[in-house]
């Protein structure tokens, strides 16, 4: 991506940013502006290869392919005429750890894109807001699990003043237990144990 | 006359008030995310199957097909206003549709771009009506060697989906098949890949694995390139195309509609390459091509049919053969057996009033979505510029509910959180998700006609290349494989070139 600080630094192999990739320029100036805003993003890192990019899939791939053949390796492939429960993991494992192998090696032979810049500050934000859902609608109900979503997932943006959060936050609760609640009726505690038993 | 008979049964399912109901408040909620910047039809349609989920089969079909073409327009408006395609199929739209925004005539190309959906939605509608049930006819004869045989050409096809690298598409395939592994094995009853979690018995479910691919990693890119600030959008000065403006988009918007239908039938052609192929075709015909990406009306009436086109013809390998040409498809599928249908030739026999009264619904849908759209198009523009951080909050609570109420479970929420992840690591890697989900839902039929085959021909894999039907289907999967590493390969040789 052109508008990455990585093309500064290797002017010869970036104009190789993804000449495959159909998704626009439009999306780099977007991003280029408020990158900074959204804070937690660190400067590419390089590794001495042609293509990070396509080592990291490559790696990843063949990685999910042996982590299917080790966790099949005991199942009963049975014969050809009489398959199994162990012949398709193994036939798909086989195969992931090839295109893997492809993946990988072609990234050590022609050049390719950098791996990007991760958004960390969005990634751990959404994530950890979810996961707060997750551990607390069953035990806090449906109105506190809202505010705990909205107050984490806030971090993952340029956050909201407190004012238009709290607004953001009870307007969301209010909806989904009406929507969910009252209009579609599903079985959703809404307080905690101790307000409403 | 049959057909006719068939469409009036569809349309008395389909006229009912609730099923109208549904049908416009699935276009308009779908319209309403779709708009949103970074979320494509697919990622909508994910995010709001919880919605369908308490409504009967065909209610909640018809609502799903208006998300779908909501979402799909409200993606072209996005497009159009503010040059960002939510998905690879409205990238097109945004070269000459946002050049007619800047021009101040974004109200023009929304109109252009909505009146060539519905000229191109209700033809191909017509299309699906008459080629549905002959292929479905071709399809009953089908055994277990030709069903491999068709999957495998619909994944190759998906391949064409993914831009970007071959092997790595192929690589989500496989990743998504043994996704499709989790979970008790219906014919040994083995357990595969339950990290001994009994809530991995019954396997993934698919809303959670569609919501975090889709949704939360579409919502941490989004945030990632915008840090939560709103857009700007240009202004809107007219909305109605002028006679001139007619005289040049409607021959182009006849040719999108008929390149989209053709390459929407092919398995995986699906939107992203009609909206391609009929731009090109337009520029080849123009009389002066240096118009395009300046703002030519037809460069935007073009695309937006075949778009249209071909995304509602890849309804009819779904509903007739039962395999998803795309991830969209496989969302419906999904959907489907959520509610007890099993996609394929036989549920046209069996229940015509869901198969024809979608049919019909689709027709309804085109035609609402044009009298909802046009009034609403200053809306859509004042909802652009909502700020992020105000937005995304409310998509995170409704995918947390819509998985958690799937069966009251958190374990589906870490699910997908989990997937979240994963489909952030895959975009960074540029690996693209969608053939994924294919492999995903495709997994299980493929392993199960897999080992039937093998199975009725005494262990001997020749089967499926020496069935004349079967050998035919690879013949063409193996012709696509080569055609789409071709390029690639010479693309990748004059790259190496140009670097020494």
């Amino acid at each position: 991506m052109p508008s990455l600080p990585l093309s500064n630094l290797r002017p010869s192999s970036s104009v190789a940013a993804p000449p495959r990739d159909s998704s626009p320029a439009p999306c780099d100036t977007a991003r280029s502006a408020p990158r900074n805003a959204a804070g937690g993003e660190r400067t590419p890192l390089r590794f001495p290869v042609p293509a990070p990019q396509d080592l990291g899939a490559g790696l990843l791939i063949a990685a999910f392919g042996l982590a299917a053949l080790w966790m099949g390796r005991d199942w009963p492939t049975g014969t050809l005429a009489y398959v199994q429960s162990g012949f398709f993991p193994r036939m798909i494992g086989l195969l992931m750890v090839l295109a893997g192998a492809v993946v990988t090696g072609r990234s050590l032979l022609t050049h390719g894109a950098g791996l990007p810049a991760w958004g960390w500050r969005p990634l751990l934000g959404v994530t950890a807001a979810v996961l707060a859902f997750a551990g607390t609608v069953e035990a806090l109900g449906l109105v506190p699990a809202v505010l705990i979503l909205v107050g984490l997932g806030n971090l993952a943006g340029q956050p909201l003043r407190p004012v238009p959060l709290a607004l953001l936050g009870g307007a969301l609760a209010a909806g989904c237990v009406a929507l969910f609640v009252w209009g579609l009726g599903l079985p959703l505690r809404v307080w905690p144990l101790w307000v409403s038993p | 006359m049959d057909l006719i008979g068939n469409l009036l049964l569809g349309l008395s399912v389909s006229l009912s008030p609730d099923n109208l109901l549904l049908c416009f408040g699935g276009a308009l909620i779908g319209t309403l995310i779709g708009v949103l910047p970074g979320l494509g039809p697919t990622a909508t349609v994910a995010m709001l199957l919880p919605l369908t989920f308490h409504l009967p089969p065909v209610g909640a079909l018809i609502m799903l097909a208006g998300i779908f073409y909501g979402s799909q327009y409200g993606g072209s408006a996005t497009a159009i206003l503010v040059n960002l395609p939510g998905e690879s199929s409205s990238v097109v739209t945004c070269l000459d549709g946002h050049a007619m925004a800047r021009q101040g005539r974004a109200g023009v190309a929304l109109a252009t771009a909505a009146l060539a959906s519905l000229f191109a939605g209700i033809v191909t509608t017509v299309l699906i009506a008459v080629a549905g049930p002959p292929l479905a006819g071709v399809a009953l004869a089908f055994g277990p060697a030709e069903y491999v045989s068709l999957m495998l050409l619909g994944l190759i096809g998906a391949v064409t989906l993914a831009h970007g690298s071959v092997v790595k598409a192929i690589a989500m395939i496989l990743l998504g098949l043994l996704l499709s592994m989790v979970g008790t094995d219906v014919n040994s009853g083995d357990t595969r890949f339950t990290f001994g979690l009994p809530q991995l018995y019954d396997g993934i479910d698919f809303v959670p694995l569609a919501m975090g691919l889709f949704g939360l990693a579409e919502i941490i890119t989004s945030l990632e390139q915008t840090g939560g600030a709103g857009r700007t959008t240009a202004p809107i000065a007219s909305l109605w195309p002028k006679r001139e403006d007619v005289r040049q988009a409607w021959p182009a918007t006849v040719r999108g509609t008929v390149m989209g239908a053709l390459l929407g039938i092919l398995p995986g052609g699906g939107a992203t390459l009609g909206s391609f192929a009929a731009y090109s075709l337009e520029k080849k015909l123009a009389r002066r091509p240096e118009r395009f990406g300046q703002g030519a009306i037809e460069g935007v009436a073009a695309p937006e049919a075949a778009n249209n086109a071909a995304s509602q013809a890849c309804f009819i390998p779904m509903l007739s053969l039962g395999i998803p040409p795309n991830a969209i498809m496989a969302l419906m599928i999904g959907a489907m057996t959520i509610h007890g249908i099993t996609p394929g030739p036989q549920i046209m026999a069996k229940q015509p009033e869901l198969f024809w009264g979608m049919i019909a619904s689709m027709l309804i849908g085109n035609v609402i979505l044009v009298i909802l759209n046009l009034p609403m198009i200053g809306l859509w523009v004042r909802l652009l510029r909502v700020p992020y951080g105000y937005l995304f909050p409310a998509i995170l609570v409704f995918c947390c509910i819509g998985t958690y109420t799937l069966n009251n479970s958190g374990f589906n929420i870490l699910l997908m959180a989990l997937f979240g992840v994963l489909g952030y690591v895959l975009r960074k890697l540029d690996c693209e998700p969608a053939p994924l989900m294919l492999g995903f839902v495709l997994g299980p039929l493929l392993e199960e006609n897999l080992g039937r085959a093998l199975l009725l021909s005494g262990g001997d894999p020749t089967v499926f290349a020496t069935r004349p039907i079967s050998g035919s289907l690879l013949a063409v999967a193996a012709l696509l494989l080569l055609l789409m590493v071709m390029p690639t390969v010479r693309r990748r040789r004059d790259e190496a070139f140009k670097d020494e």
